[in-house]
């Protein structure tokens, strides 16, 4: 387990940035992929929208990007019909061998 | 550089039973040693198994168990792309003098690991190939207002190719109404939408200009070559357009100094049907935007110009073996031995392969 996934157990979504680019990393990596510098671990917007979306049986899976420009496949919690480019806020992380992404439409 | 051919080949039937690998990398190079002229053990220098299986060693274990002391033997793996990845390795060995002939053998069991790459935490949850499968058909539905019936015919078609392909995992008809009836995976997705991972093993050798004809009177040429990764991670994909095989097509036909226009039969990446329609177009092989009337008016008049074998979806989809089974069919094909699968007239056929939902792709241009 990574410290990322280990931070997500905790409640915190945090990411690799490089100070040096001033960008996050993303998936998390020790050293930035522009520049090699070491990253550091910095936490993320949760907030962001939704790029793309589908369904299997009663759950709403989508491709969110964030403020930060950080793209993540994940869920939306209820019942709601999502949009293409609505606005969402990552709710809730868990660990259970992948990292879950939960998020609420707002 | 030295020119280099395939001048022979061998599969193995494609199956949902368990086979252990060994057996199946056996197997079709049985089927090269068993149907290629002049070849011996002693005159293969390189062995090169494709394959996502987690066995060590494996074309060490491969030479061993047929009998070659190569001075090349490695294994390649690249997710689904495998196949097609280790045949370049090979070329690259040959064109730059370092080896005269190399086997190259491809196999993975029905429960390889490939299908899922773990590091990818971008994922999240949604870790198997559907989900991305169900972006890209989600996005294409959308811009270009493709109908369940219009990814249901790439499915039908490639079925209908695969009964006359005797290596076939499926051999069974289905209707375009079976198709879009079929299970709900996703709300874009139905069960015969989608390729399944299978057994199999697919072989073929690759010999230089100054040896191919002593093992074949058909060497079939190997003109053009394009492999491109834009990333390992699915989400910085465009869901639109394979981007990657744009790239890696470019680069290929520009090598064989050709263009879509002159390919007469392309063995195309069906993970899911809608991966068949995306690369028509992004390899050139279709002006419209949209390929799905171009592929209902093959399945309309029996034209096999594209997945002649049943593509993934049809003949089912062995990791290490596909590109290499594609490659296989275009060689048989270009030499007129596709029997009930020849496409009339073929001097130039296509193979586009691809791993992790295009992140990456590798395309070839092979010439009688």
């Amino acid at each position: 387990m990574t410290k990322f996934d280990e931070k997500l157990l905790n409640d915190k979504f945090i990411v690799s940035f490089c100070q040096n680019c001033q960008k996050f990393v993303w998936p998390p990596s020790s050293q930035c992929s522009i520049c090699h510098n070491i990253t550091v671990w910095k936490e993320s917007s949760r907030n962001g929208k939704i790029l793309e979306f589908s369904k299997k049986e009663n759950c709403y899976f989508c491709l969110i990007e964030t403020f930060d420009s950080i793209r993540v496949l994940g869920s939306i919690e209820g019942p709601m019909i999502p949009k293409i480019g609505q606005s969402v806020e990552l709710s809730k992380y868990s660990y259970d061998q992948n990292p879950k992404f939960i998020f609420k439409l707002v | 550089m030295r020119k280099v051919a395939v001048v022979g080949y061998g599969s193995s039937n494609f199956t949902k039973d368990e086979i252990p690998v060994e057996t199946l990398l056996l197997e079709s190079t049985k089927q090269i040693f068993d149907t290629t002229r002049n070849i011996s053990q002693d005159l293969i220098d390189g062995v090169i198994v494709s394959t996502n299986d987690n066995s060590k060693y494996l074309a060490a274990i491969l030479s061993e168990l047929a009998g070659i002391k190569p001075k090349i033997a490695h294994s390649v793996e690249h997710l689904c792309s495998s196949g097609s990845n280790a045949a370049i390795s090979a070329y690259s060995y040959i064109a730059s003098g370092l080896a005269d002939v190399v086997l190259v053998a491809g196999a993975d069991k029905i429960n390889n690991t490939g299908q899922v790459l773990e590091w990818d935490k971008t994922r999240g949850e949604f870790t198997h190939p559907i989900f991305w499968g169900s972006m890209f058909t989600k996005t294409h539905k959308r811009k270009f207002n493709t109908t369940d019936e219009e990814l249901a015919i790439v499915s039908a078609k490639n079925h209908k190719h695969a009964l006359d392909n005797p290596n076939a995992y499926s051999h069974k008809i289905h209707t375009i109404s079976e198709i879009m009836n079929s299970k709900n995976i996703t709300d874009d997705l139905r069960l015969l939408d989608c390729s399944y991972p299978c057994s199999g093993s697919s072989s073929i050798l690759l010999a230089s200009e100054d040896v191919a004809t002593k093992f074949s009177d058909e060497p079939v040429w190997i003109s053009g070559v394009g492999q491109k990764t834009n990333s390992a991670s699915f989400v910085k994909n465009e869901l639109s357009v394979l981007s990657s095989s744009v790239t890696a097509s470019k680069y290929a036909y520009d090598m064989a100094k050709t263009c879509p226009a002159e390919i007469d039969v392309a063995e195309i990446h069906d993970a899911f049907t809608v991966c068949e329609l995306m690369a028509i177009k992004d390899l050139g092989l279709s002006e419209n935007e949209n390929a799905s009337d171009y592929v209902r008016d093959m399945f309309n008049t029996g034209n096999r110009k594209i997945n002649p074998r049943g593509g993934l979806i049809g003949a089912g989809h062995p990791l290490g073996a596909t590109g290499i089974s594609q490659i296989m069919e275009i060689v048989m094909q270009l030499q007129n031995k596709a029997e009930k699968r020849q496409v009339c007239g073929v001097k130039k056929g296509l193979i586009h392969n691809m791993s992790a939902a295009a992140t990456s792709s590798t395309v070839l241009i092979l010439e009688s």
